[in-house]
């Protein structure tokens, strides 16, 4: 079996806003939003979007318009490219947990897409959704083989 | 796509090119790479030819099909221009052509649903890909400050711009363009890159090519056909050599210098199993 690094940790909402979000227009959009693409955090002061961030964003757009998607900064974010064949999807917060297996498909299918044509090579996916629950925002870690992962993440937010 | 491109026969174009590639074909087949350069020359005129339709018909998924065509032939002439660099011995710029071809090959799987004979040729080029000695690769880690879309210009760090990076639009690829790098963070050494292009090597090696490509050279020596694929177990040895076994103690006795030391030279037997050659799919026009 695959190595698959699994991780859920819980925080007090007001700690994680005052962690994640720099102004009323972000919190706006957390309250507003199904999905919110957010920056990771790289070292201690520095946040960038990871690799497939803004494609991810147009691909939901272009899929699934019900749902509605955005960066959680204004246009001409900041991005890091990692050149390895594995797949850096964003942090992805979550409005409620009931969207959850939608956001779970809308990954999982963004990602086949992506490494169509690639399909003999190992690859793995990093991926995080945070979505809150009552007062208290739960956070979902996968970083694994990409044909795991829909199976992991189904079985963990059932 | 493939096969929409080619559903769109009797198309005076569609029927040129596929005419076009079939003769590519046979010239890859009896190695015939100059008048096979000659004949791909016609690649991008028959790509702005077929565009050129798509958009009077409002058809873009025969520019798109236009598009994965001419890599598909682009794959072809690629391939001859890697039997021609091993033909010349010229391992180290062999290397990146292969990669060439293996990243057309990549975009080719991902946009064609039938394969013709793209899996037989995968496989022959995954086959000269263990023949090289290169297992480490190495990988930037860098920030992205600002860059723009190879089709609308907009800066693609902002969803103010629709395309999607390696998705085709109307018959051109999306690709990222790079204006400034923030801060490069890190070199890593991966075993499974985005681009094996980027070969670790160490500095001050002083092996021969022969010593370097030995497997390579050992398969070439054995002077099968270039399209065949090979079945065989690559020689289970460090630094893959494996050293002959003399004939006779006279042999031994001869390849042995004056300070006792052994100094045969070291060569590479890979035995093979079976061989298959690559049947090139000719389009019925």
């Amino acid at each position: 079996m695959d190595k698959i690094d699994f991780s859920e940790n819980m925080y007090d909402l007001d700690m994680y806003e005052d962690a994640h979000l720099t102004s009323p227009e972000q919190k706006n959009k957390l309250d507003e939003m199904s999905f919110v693409v957010m920056p990771a955090s790289y070292k201690d002061d520095e946040k960038y979007y990871s690799q497939e961030a803004i494609d991810f964003v147009k691909y939901c757009r272009e899929e699934d318009s019900t749902h509605s998607i955005s960066l959680l900064d204004d246009d001409d974010v900041v991005s890091r490219s990692l050149h390895s064949i594995d797949i850096w999807m964003p942090i992805i917060w979550v409005a409620e947990k009931a969207l959850l297996p939608i956001v779970v498909s809308l990954v999982s299918r963004y990602i086949y897409e992506k490494i169509k044509g690639r399909e003999g090579e190992k690859t793995n996916v990093d991926v995080e959704f945070h979505f809150k629950e009552g007062k208290r925002v739960r956070t979902i870690h996968y970083k694994g083989d990409i044909k795991n992962l829909e199976d992991v993440l189904r079985k963990k937010i059932k | 796509m493939l096969s929409y491109y080619v559903s769109k026969l009797p198309d005076d174009t569609v029927r040129e090119s596929l005419i076009n590639l079939n003769r590519i074909k046979q010239c890859l087949e009896a190695h015939q790479y100059d008048e096979l350069f000659i004949c791909a020359q016609k690649t991008d005129e028959f790509y702005n030819a077929a565009v050129k339709t798509a958009l009077t018909e409002n058809d873009e998924k025969f520019a798109n099909s236009a598009y994965v065509f001419s890599s598909y032939t682009s794959l072809i002439k690629e391939i001859a221009t890697y039997f021609e660099l091993l033909n010349e011995r010229k391992y180290e710029e062999s290397w990146n052509s292969l990669q060439d071809c293996l990243s057309l090959m990549r975009l080719l799987f991902r946009f064609a649903i039938k394969k013709f004979d793209l899996n037989d040729l995968y496989e022959l080029l995954i086959m000269y890909e263990t023949l090289y000695p290169y297992s480490l690769f190495i990988s930037s880690e860098y920030t992205i400050k600002s860059s723009h879309c190879s089709i609308c210009g907009k800066s693609m760090r902002s969803v103010s711009c629709s395309h999607r990076r390696g998705e085709l639009y109307w018959g051109e690829l999306a690709v990222e363009c790079i204006d400034e790098i923030e801060s490069l963070q890190a070199i890593s050494l991966v075993e499974n890159p985005a681009d094996k292009r980027l070969v670790a090597s160490v500095a001050n090696d002083r092996r021969s090519k022969e010593e370097k490509f030995q497997l390579l050279e050992a398969f070439l020596s054995l002077n099968i056909d270039k399209l065949s694929i090979a079945d065989f177990e690559l020689p289970n040895m460090s630094c893959e050599t494996e050293r002959k076994t003399p004939h006779s103690e006279d042999r031994l006795l001869e390849n042995t210098s004056k300070n006792g030391m052994d100094h045969r030279k070291e060569s590479c037997i890979i035995p093979i199993k079976s061989i298959k050659r690559v049947q090139l799919y000719m389009f019925d026009v």
